[in-house]
């Protein structure tokens, strides 16, 4: 495995969203494939499955709104762990609260994106976020 | 017998004092020579009896003239009459001539006592209508004088002498006395003065002691003044008391109170300044607790401390109360603390509900969106031009029902967020906003005057902003339609608050409305005229009443319209 394909991690629960997110990073045809956690729980058994050597994803995709562990205690393990804490993690979620907004940059969240209503520009968003995170710190890795 | 020495109706106390004088000599006289009537009588000198008889109901006769007040008149005659008869001795005596000599300065002295100083020129013209009245007899052959009439040179001579000698001395003398006496009597009045101002003033003190003694004694307090070992010098008899004169004030202080007490008194004996104490004892009805409040005033005599003044007020009723009003207080405060917590804790359910409501309502809209989005992509070789145009409303509708969220969420978090109001340059502010519109602005080529001055208001300078936002997005909004729109925006300071303006040239509206405009989803043009969700200037008004500012419009259809924000300074 090389780092072009890398994964990306998608942490979200609304089947919609997660439908619609998928497809945009589909239509910027990115060859990066798309995992899926639908809760919090769920996103923190990656953390057993990275740790039984599967490739750790270019960036993590978080909406903080989420059954069972929400995304700033997922995050806070993420950022607080030794090896994955390197790991972008870009906030995707509605909250528009000042207060998750500054709870998610202290806990060390990479960026922190406001879903927006319009898929147009969640598509522009979705490029945006494939050509940074993947691509641009591919180049920086190489 | 007072009376026969008094002169009826005479007020002068000189006069009277002469009349004191002449009655004693008018009464000798009268009794003497009655007696001596008598006496000449029984020897058979009958023209000697019957001459002395004359001469006592003369006395008598003047006695009366006194009596009537003509006290000189009197006191002449009988100097004339006692002079006369000495003359006569001294002209007819036989060996008692040198003798009668000295007479003369005896009678002499009792006529300056009787009439003062000018006793003196009195006796002289007494003296010679004398000698006069002697002579005139003497060469009537009315006496048998021992020697030749009217020749005794020497004897004229001296009596001369002896005249003028004493009677010096007697002016002299009897100008001294009656100065001595003027003064006496000046003295005297002085005194009757001061003795009448004495009675007065010891009236005023009584009458004021009375005022006092009854004040202090109907008075509601207890008033105890005592000495330095609280020994009780007086009281009144307030709270029915069972101590008297002699006792201990401190038989009144519960035990454990007697020292404060002790050293209160000692306080206030040694420094002289006043003390407030408060006392409780148990000895109201049933036991209950009685609170007294008591000063301790010096009564001061030189400076120094005599006696203390204890006035003691029972303040129970006061203190009951007192303590119902802090109970009833703490009540309220407890009251108060849980509905705000209760309050709080809605205002945090709202809260949360805002952000439910922002979070579940975009869900299916980003849903409805994003699949008709695919749809209108992915299928338009499939869909004929009606099929296109009804996805493009959904999805129109869907950028209008996320705006309604938007404008909502921003209105409810204005509602609940802590205002900030410090100063705000208006410039600044409405820099800031012209920034965000500068490329709709250039784009549609509006004809934008700005004249706003340095002005600082007293403002929340989010909310400020927000509603200066929603103005010129109203004005840019509202000249759509017009061919050469023109935006002015101003400010002036008038006196102590800032009005700022938005001028455009837009529809305007009808005034009738004017109120509505800032109710909240009300809307003057329908949707697809001029979009809009009629939250704009319900914020705007939202955000001047809690700077404590006001909001208002002037317009006319078709005329455009103004809005001013008035703000304090």
């Amino acid at each position: 495995m090389t780092d072009s394909i890398r994964p990306i991690l998608l942490v979200e629960d609304n089947p919609f969203d997660l439908d619609l997110a998928q497809r945009a990073f589909l239509k910027t045809k990115i060859p990066n494939p798309i995992q899926v956690a639908r809760d919090g729980e769920e996103a923190l058994s990656f953390l057993a499955r990275w740790e039984g050597g599967e490739t750790l994803p270019a960036f993590i995709l978080l909406d903080l709104k989420l059954p069972k562990v929400d995304g700033l205690e997922v995050l806070r393990r993420v950022k607080s762990h030794d090896r994955y804490r390197i790991i972008p993690v870009v906030i995707l979620t509605t909250s528009t609260e000042e207060q998750d907004i500054q709870s998610a940059y202290q806990l060390g969240a990479n960026s922190y994106i406001v879903k927006p209503v319009d898929y147009h520009r969640f598509m522009e968003v979705a490029d945006q976020l494939e050509a940074y995170w993947c691509r641009l710190n591919q180049l920086l890795g190489q | 017998m007072k009376r026969f020495w008094e002169l009826p109706g005479v007020a002068d106390g000189q006069k009277i004092r002469t009349g004191r004088i002449l009655f004693s000599i008018l009464y000798a006289l009268i009794i003497s020579c009655f007696l001596g009537a008598l006496v000449a009588f029984v020897a058979q000198e009958t023209d000697s009896a019957f001459g002395l008889l004359l001469a006592g109901v003369f006395y008598s006769g003047l006695v009366w003239v006194t009596r009537r007040g003509w006290v000189r008149l009197s006191t002449f005659a009988v100097l004339t009459s006692l002079l006369v008869f000495l003359t006569y001795l001294l002209f007819i005596g036989q060996g008692i001539h040198d003798l009668l000599m000295v007479v003369y300065p005896v009678i002499l002295i009792i006529a300056s006592l009787l009439f003062g100083p000018q006793g003196f020129i009195w006796i002289v013209a007494v003296t010679i209508i004398s000698i006069g009245v002697v002579v005139w007899g003497d060469l009537n052959g009315l006496t048998q004088a021992t020697y030749p009439q009217l020749t005794n040179i020497e004897d004229f001579f001296f009596l001369s002498m002896i005249l003028l000698f004493t009677g010096a001395i007697v002016w002299l003398l009897a100008d001294d006395l009656n100065r001595n006496l003027d003064r006496a009597l000046k003295n005297e009045k002085a005194l009757e003065e001061t003795n009448r101002q004495l009675e007065e003033q010891t009236r005023t003190l009584t009458a004021s002691e009375a005022r006092w003694r009854s004040l202090v004694e109907n008075a509601p307090d207890l008033i105890i003044d005592v000495d330095r070992d609280g020994k009780i010098l007086f009281l009144n008899n307030a709270y029915q008391v069972k101590l008297t004169v002699g006792d201990s004030v401190f038989d009144l202080v519960p035990d454990d109170q007697k020292q404060v007490a002790q050293a209160a008194l000692q306080s206030v004996f040694r420094t002289g300044e006043p003390v407030r104490l408060e006392f409780q004892n148990q000895a109201g009805e049933g036991g209950s607790t009685q609170w007294f409040a008591t000063r301790l005033g010096p009564i001061k005599q030189d400076d120094r401390v005599t006696s203390v003044m204890i006035v003691a007020t029972n303040t129970t009723v006061q203190k009951i109360a007192q303590e119902n009003m802090r109970q009833l207080n703490l009540e309220l405060e407890a009251r108060v603390a849980s509905r705000t917590t209760a309050l709080e804790s809605k205002a945090r359910e709202l809260e949360a509900f805002a952000y439910s409501v922002s979070h579940d309502l975009k869900g299916p809209l980003r849903g409805i969106d994003g699949y008709s989005l695919l749809l209108l992509e992915d299928y338009a070789d499939k869909l004929d031009a009606e099929g296109a145009h009804y996805l493009a409303s959904i999805r129109k509708a869907t950028a209008q029902m996320n705006q309604l969220i938007d404008d909502l969420l921003m209105y409810s978090r204005l509602e609940r967020r802590a205002f900030d109001i410090s100063p705000v340059n208006l410039q600044t502010v409405v820099g800031k906003v012209l920034d965000e519109y500068g490329r709709e602005i250039a784009l549609r080529q509006v004809n934008l005057l700005v004249n706003v001055p340095e002005e600082r208001v007293q403002a929340d300078v989010e909310g400020l902003t927000q509603a200066v936002r929603n103005l010129v997005d109203n004005a840019l909004k509202f000249t759509r339609a017009v061919a050469n729109p023109q935006i002015e925006i101003g400010a002036q300071r008038k006196d102590k608050v800032c009005v700022l303006w938005v001028k455009d040239n837009g529809i305007g509206f009808d005034m009738r409305y004017h109120d509505r405009i800032f109710d909240i989803f009300q809307r003057l043009h329908r949707a697809e005229e001029y979009p809009g969700t009629g939250i704009g200037l319900a914020l705007v008004r939202k955000v001047m009443q809690n700077c404590g500012g006001r909001v208002w419009a002037e317009s006319a259809p078709g005329n455009g319209a103004q809005f001013f924000l008035e703000l304090p300074v």
